[in-house]
């Protein structure tokens, strides 16, 4: 996999990861890679761009042997 | 525990807190004629959203462990959808009275901003009319070749 798009995979994935206030300090981070990267490509949509990354992240996830308890944490 | 009963609990709990909220205005207003309607108002709205994170924050961990890392069945999917789309619809309703700016509240904003991204990003992984995984994959081959 190219090493960008794991990189934005694995920043997403603490997004996904996380509650409260630290899953804003992580999208933050996610967003801010994903704007590198837009830098690079100015034909492509931002938009697809992101929509793409975390359909990735989903298969990223599926291909995952551990994988996290079907009962969530208490809130 | 069941995670119905848990849900069921974070609601409970959040209409004991609005009790409470309430109570604790009208004892601090006994002298007064008029209750503290704007305090009451901002304390309600706020507990009100604070426990709509805490509800967001279930629904999320619920699609990352059923929906995201694992695959579910066409029903249950079905279901998922519908939920995320009502959350995300009340998140954005309860939003436009938060974002005002003279409820001040920023970091609760932010949470729900946070929370209405997420659940936005949520739903159109399964059900985005824009973009099939077909063209998702193109769109990633051209701007991070192997």
């Amino acid at each position: 996999m190219n090493r960008e798009l794991e990189a934005l995979i694995l920043a997403y994935e603490k997004v996904s990861a996380s509650q409260d206030k630290e899953a804003g300090n992580y999208l933050l981070v996610f967003e801010s890679l994903l704007d590198g990267v837009m830098e690079r490509q100015p034909g492509v949509s931002r938009d697809i761009l992101r929509k793409s990354v975390i359909k990735a992240h989903r298969k990223w996830a599926l291909a995952q042997d551990v994988k996290p308890p079907t009962i969530p944490p208490r809130a | 525990m069941e995670l119905a009963q848990r849900l069921e609990k974070v609601f409970i709990g959040f209409m004991s807190t609005m009790t409470t909220v309430n109570l604790k205005h009208m004892a601090a207003d006994q002298g007064s004629i008029w209750p503290n309607t704007r305090a009451l108002g901002h304390d309600f709205a706020k507990k009100h959203i604070q426990n709509w994170c805490a509800w967001m924050d279930q629904l999320l961990s619920l699609h990352r462990s059923y929906f995201v890392y694992r695959q579910a069945t066409p029903a249950q999917l079905k279901d998922h959808k519908t939920a995320l789309m009502e959350a995300l619809r009340y998140g954005l309703a309860i939003n436009t009275v938060i974002a005002e700016p003279d409820y001040n509240e920023p970091d609760l904003t932010e949470r729900l901003q946070v929370r209405i991204r997420q659940l936005q990003d949520a739903h159109d992984t399964f059900d985005d009319a824009t973009l099939s995984d077909k063209q998702a994959e193109e769109v990633l081959q051209r701007v991070f070749p192997e």
